[in-house]
């Protein structure tokens, strides 16, 4: 290690490309990896950074749409295809459009010395709109099917973050839009992906009617959900005071009681409360390390069984018609 | 500088966006042949081309093929991912029934390369039955003990040496 990294300074500030293999480093190799792999890489990379701050421009990565081998009509058959889904070509096109890409063309024309109003497109504006609202509809049925016992606020803060740019973002990326969405800025923006899948959603809508776009709303965004905590997403700032709301209506009172605890007064120490009706029933227990956080654990232990997010769930059920792809090569 | 990104990249089984889970999305976004229209290290790449490109493309129309023509340089497959990855992969003098099986490979690749696995299985949720805590899993009799007790200043399952149970076979004998 101490060796090549001299060697490399010594490449580097002599600024000869392969001085090191003349010092003997030149046969060895480990885990068939030879041994000059990596003092070239380490050369590389920092040739590269320094260009890159020297030029910053130069960083940024090269639209896919500018290489010889391009062809987007092409690309948008493909995309359709892939999804599964048949799209109104002209629809899609326009769901691809964002705005920035009109100001820019029309920036372009002017100068050019063309008349900027000559182009006749569309942004994307309008579908996203309706795909927005789409989105929240189905995210929100398939929610309240769910989880039929989640109050409403809850329900509302998971389809939030689920149409969240971030998320949606996420979403567009890996269904391939990166490199079809037309806006001024590459790689788009959060904002320019979650716009355009928002649009895609209302052009299918358009495209192949109302139930293909739910089956692909729930295929697509809402196995987001797998494998995770719903109050990862809608957190409970205040348990035992939502528990005491809910409970107080049914006439019930709720008793803490600390069933076991070790390591009193210790770094290390730990409690564990009980949350008991006034049947002596054990609702639910929490583990913490006070007695006010085991409590308020405990409270979370017992909403959770009221509102059915007890982990682990039960699995979703989700759409499979579309699964049966060829995985194994069959060209013949 | 750190050295993790100079070698093979490590890390763990996923799928993409919960791929498979609600419907299947190939993941190869689309693949450029590179060859040469009259070099022989071509020769297997322009059988394929010739017999078998039209219907792997109408196979998988979620994969855009573009053919690459240039002269006298070696042939090459470029595929590119839904998640960014791209792989690279030579074909030069590969026999045309290699070409197809290798483009089969990367078609059902899901993108992410080379890559060595910290472990063969992974999962988000290692834990289905919470953390655990002193009091997971103790005899519910510890419950009404009044410490310290006798009973439990012996390491649990204490089993007796060997040299106790030569001497109690001894004394039953006797």
């Amino acid at each position: 290690m101490n060796n090549s990294l001299k060697i490399v300074t010594a490449c580097v500030t002599t600024s000869s490309q392969l001085n090191f293999l003349k010092f003997g480093l030149g046969h060895g190799q480990i885990c068939r990896i030879h041994n000059w792999v990596r003092p070239v890489r380490y050369v590389l990379r920092r040739r590269r950074k320094v260009e890159y701050e020297k030029f910053p421009e130069r960083a940024k990565p090269i639209r896919r749409s500018a290489f010889n081998d391009w062809n987007y009509r092409a690309e948008l058959y493909a995309f359709g295809k892939r999804l599964g889904e048949e799209f109104d070509e002209p629809l899609l096109n326009q769901a691809l459009i964002d705005k920035s890409y009109i100001h820019f063309e029309k920036r372009r024309l002017e100068e050019l010395g063309l008349d900027p109003n000559s182009i006749q497109l569309q942004d994307n504006g309008e579908l996203a709109e309706r795909g927005k609202s789409l989105l929240e509809q189905v995210l929100n049925a398939f929610m309240v099917k769910e989880f039929p016992k989640l109050p409403k606020e809850g329900v509302e803060a998971v389809v939030q973050s689920l149409t969240s740019d971030p998320i949606l973002k996420q979403v567009s990326l890996l269904i391939g839009t990166k490199d079809i969405i037309q806006c001024q800025d590459y790689p788009p923006s959060d904002q320019v992906y979650s716009t355009a899948f928002q649009a895609i959603v209302g052009a299918l809508e358009q495209s192949s009617g109302l139930e293909r776009v739910e089956k692909f709303i729930l295929d697509v965004v809402a196995s987001h959900l797998c494998g995770k905590d719903i109050h990862d997403f809608w957190d409970i700032p205040k348990p035992w005071h939502m528990l005491l709301d809910l409970t107080r209506p049914q006439g019930k009172t709720l008793e803490p009681r600390l069933l076991r605890e070790a390591g009193k007064n210790t770094l290390l120490s730990v409690y564990v409360v009980g949350i008991y009706d006034e049947n002596k029933v054990l609702m639910g227990t929490g583990v913490g390390e006070t007695i006010d956080i085991a409590q308020e654990m405990g409270a979370r232990d017992v909403l959770r069984g009221m509102f059915g997010t007890k982990t682990p769930l039960a699995p979703f059920h989700f759409q499979t018609d579309n699964f049966p792809m060829q995985l194994i090569p069959h060209v013949r | 500088m750190s050295v993790n990104s100079l070698f093979t990249k490590s890390g763990y089984v996923t799928a993409p966006l919960a791929n498979g889970v609600g419907r299947y999305i190939p993941q190869c976004l689309r693949m450029t042949i590179k060859f040469c229209k009259s070099h022989g290290g071509s020769r297997g790449v322009r059988e394929f081309i010739e017999n078998h490109l039209v219907e792997f493309a109408r196979q998988n129309p979620g994969t855009v093929v573009y053919l690459k023509p240039r002269r006298h340089r070696s042939p090459v497959v470029v595929a590119e991912y839904l998640n960014e990855g791209r792989e690279w992969m030579p074909l030069h003098d590969m026999p045309c029934e290699e070409i197809i099986k290798w483009l089969g490979v990367l078609r059902t690749s899901a993108g992410y390369g080379e890559m060595h696995y910290r472990s063969y299985q992974h999962t988000d949720t290692p834990s289905i039955q919470g953390p655990w805590t002193p009091f997971t899993h103790q005899p519910p009799e510890k419950n009404i003990m009044t410490f310290p007790n006798d009973a439990c200043q012996d390491p649990p399952l204490l089993k007796p040496s060997a040299t106790e149970i030569i001497k109690k076979m001894y004394q039953n004998q006797s």
